[in-house]
């Protein structure tokens, strides 16, 4: 029973209605004056403390801050498998691997989307998003409240996305710790581990494209800074990316006043010759300060930049919002990266004639 | 009474004071009912004021900006999006099974500075697929040998170009008609160029979005028994070629057109709802529960077309 389940919620209410319940009879329970003082007032904390952990569960089951019980309790960011994670033809799998980080010095466990077909095509190379949850948050967000695996599915069944792998890394080592995807003066690399470590685990360890065209990035509210952020940043490791609800500043103090430059998108647009890669920001127009951003963003990107903007006309900075916004969002990044890639990427074997020309290089299997 | 507003606010923290109050007044009273009074009047107000703290936190943080996004009333109908079929699709189906290459003439198309009509060839399969839109290699330069190469999935053009083409030609002028002709995509397309005319490729990659990806053929023939793989390189040692493109180096023209066409998307249908305007509640009707028929054959990546 996980902390992001139903069951401690239910727990924590039915607590609270005891503690209300129990406070009357306890009243006037001890006899003498100073030890009726310590009772009423330790029942009515048990009030209070039982209703705000209600409240904070309910928090928790809608951001996956904590999605378990090692995380709350101060160890290592964890992931559990969620179930239902493989299916069928057509259905891809999700699984977890752990990225030991040598260039940030971050061990964070990460969730994996394998496309249907995967494990039959292992010649195949494979275009890859990186997925970047919010704060605060947790990657299982995208998984559950998101149910990313089912709209990849029915995304590539339907031919409006190649199939690709995403991959949903940790953005921070501690959930109380919010980085920006930033590396932090002093603190946690998180840029170097997205950016360096998590791209050279995945490409260790699965088939996929290398390539800067084959690598995209996406990411809701927090998650959208860091696909805004880092795809300005790295624009030899990634094409595209895809920021839903994001911001153009990360909203901490980085450590080094980082925070009003470089990491900073309309600073860099305004200060930086303008990379050539993709980007689609996509917003609800009820959302105040993302929508500024956005709109900022729009308005200071120049050539060879390409923004795609995407306005909801209602909505808010919530999981309905992302829902929506999620599968166009992820067809358009389809759009904006290279194709699955065959054994012969990049090699002819026999010099075309006229008709073989039209044949795809390296033939069938 | 707005979900943001505050009046709401006011409202409610008035509502935890008058609970309050309530509760404590009621408290002493030596009413029958005094064990569901008491726990209903604690449990209203820590109600009243949890609501309190989340009309305020969210006021600030607009998770929902009003009672429609929070009751999930607002509800807008998706325009299906509709690939358009090309211009030249039933022309195309009335030619020769098999004879995909054209000589290709838009309007207009003698302004482009191009020392000949541009060659278009479209993949097998195309026709097949009338849902989906290919992307487009566009081959610059002048003087290829031998006949026009095709590439995999993906429409290519011979656009042969001379020392009076524009970067406008290869960023506006052809995208615009090849789209009104054929099921292409609009951007995320790559070029492929002689070493001589890397001037106009990179200029026309400086232009948002429309050519991420260059292939530059080596000069001279290729030497024999040539197996080189196309080297994607840094951008830094092509002059004019924005950070952000892939350059690639080829020997021959069949490689470099292979080469540019896995940098580019395969055909995909239509993004549903269209990317640029999508409604706020949109419900995908759930797949079903039984597995998907399995696929059958070919060297294609799942879930893509064949020819």
């Amino acid at each position: 029973m996980s902390p992001d389940s139903l069951g401690p919620e239910l727990l924590a209410l039915a607590a609270t209605v005891l503690a209300a319940v129990l406070v009357s009879p306890l009243w006037n329970r001890a006899a003498r004056p100073g030890r009726r003082l310590a009772v009423r007032t330790a029942a009515v904390a048990a009030c209070l403390i039982t209703a705000a952990a209600t409240a904070l569960l309910w928090v928790n089951r809608q951001v996956e801050a904590y999605p378990t019980w090692a995380g709350l309790l101060g160890s290592e960011p964890a992931t559990a498998v969620p179930a239902a994670s493989a299916g069928g033809a057509g259905t891809g799998t999700v699984t977890t691997m752990t990225v030991t980080g040598p260039a940030s010095g971050l061990t964070l466990p990460m969730y994996v989307y394998l496309p249907p077909g995967y494990d039959r095509q292992p010649a195949t190379r494979y275009p890859v998003v990186e997925a970047l949850h919010g704060y605060p948050g947790s990657p299982a967000q995208w998984l559950s409240g998101l149910h990313a695996a089912a709209v990849l599915d029915e995304e590539i069944d339907a031919g409006r996305m190649a199939p690709t792998v995403v991959l949903f890394p940790y953005q921070t080592p501690d959930p109380a710790l919010d980085t920006e995807c930033t590396d932090l003066a002093g603190g946690p690399r998180a840029e170097t581990f997205l950016t360096v470590d998590v791209p050279a685990a995945a490409k260790a360890r699965l088939h996929l494209r290398t390539d800067a065209a084959g690598w995209g990035l996406i990411g809701y509210s927090a998650g959208g800074y860091c696909a805004t952020d880092l795809l300005l940043r790295h624009p030899m490791e990634y094409a595209a990316g895809a920021a839903l609800s994001g911001y153009a500043t990360p909203g901490i103090r980085v450590g080094d006043g980082a925070e009003n430059t470089g990491y900073n998108a309309l600073w860099r647009l305004a200060h930086l010759p303008p990379p050539a890669v993709s980007l689609y920001l996509s917003c609800a127009r009820t959302d105040r300060a993302p929508m500024r951003d956005t709109q900022a963003l729009a308005a200071a990107a120049r050539a060879p930049l390409s923004v795609t903007t995407s306005y909801l006309g209602g909505g808010g900075h919530n999981l309905r919002s992302w829902q929506a916004m999620e599968a166009p969002a992820f067809d358009w990044l389809s759009t904006s990266l290279g194709r699955p890639a065959g054994p012969e990427m990049g090699r002819v074997a026999v010099p075309p004639k006229e008709t073989t020309a039209l044949r795809p290089p390296g033939g069938g299997r | 009474m707005s979900l943001t507003g505050i009046p709401l606010i006011l409202v409610v923290v008035l509502g935890v004071a008058v609970g309050a109050a309530v509760t404590v007044l009621a408290w002493r009273r030596e009413w029958r009912p005094r064990l569901l009074v008491r726990p209903a009047g604690i449990l209203l107000t820590e109600a009243l004021l949890l609501v309190a703290v989340g009309l305020i936190v969210n006021r600030s943080e607009l998770f929902y900006s009003s009672w429609g996004d929070l009751l999930q009333q607002t509800d807008t109908p998706a325009a299906m999006p509709v690939v358009r079929a090309g211009a030249l699709d039933d022309w195309l189906r009335s030619r020769a099974a098999g004879d995909h290459t054209f000589a290709w003439r838009p309007a207009g198309w003698d302004g482009w500075g191009l020392a000949a009509a541009p060659t278009v060839v479209v993949p097998p399969g195309y026709l097949e697929h009338p849902d989906r839109r290919y992307s487009v290699v566009v081959v610059v330069g002048d003087g290829w040998t031998g006949p026009p190469v095709g590439a995999d999935q993906t429409v290519v053009v011979v656009a042969r170009t001379t020392a009076a083409t524009t970067a406008a030609t290869l960023t506006a002028a052809i995208p615009a008609q090849l789209s009104h002709d054929l099921r292409v995509t609009a951007r995320h397309w790559a070029l492929v160029s002689p070493a001589s005319a890397i001037g106009l490729a990179g200029r026309a990659a400086a232009a948002a979005g429309q050519y991420p990806a260059i292939a530059v053929v080596r000069d001279g023939p290729p030497p024999a028994g040539s197996r080189r793989p196309v080297t994607a390189t840094p951008v830094t040692d092509v002059a004019a070629v924005p950070v952000g493109v892939t350059v690639g180096h080829s020997d021959g023209l069949a490689a470099a057109v292979a080469w540019a066409a896995l940098q580019t998307p395969p055909p995909l249908a239509a993004a549903e709802p269209p990317v640029a305007w999508i409604p706020v509640h949109h419900h995908r009707p759930h797949r079903p529960a039984s597995p998907a028929p399995a696929r059958t054959g070919g060297s294609r990546v799942p879930g893509q077309p064949r020819p």
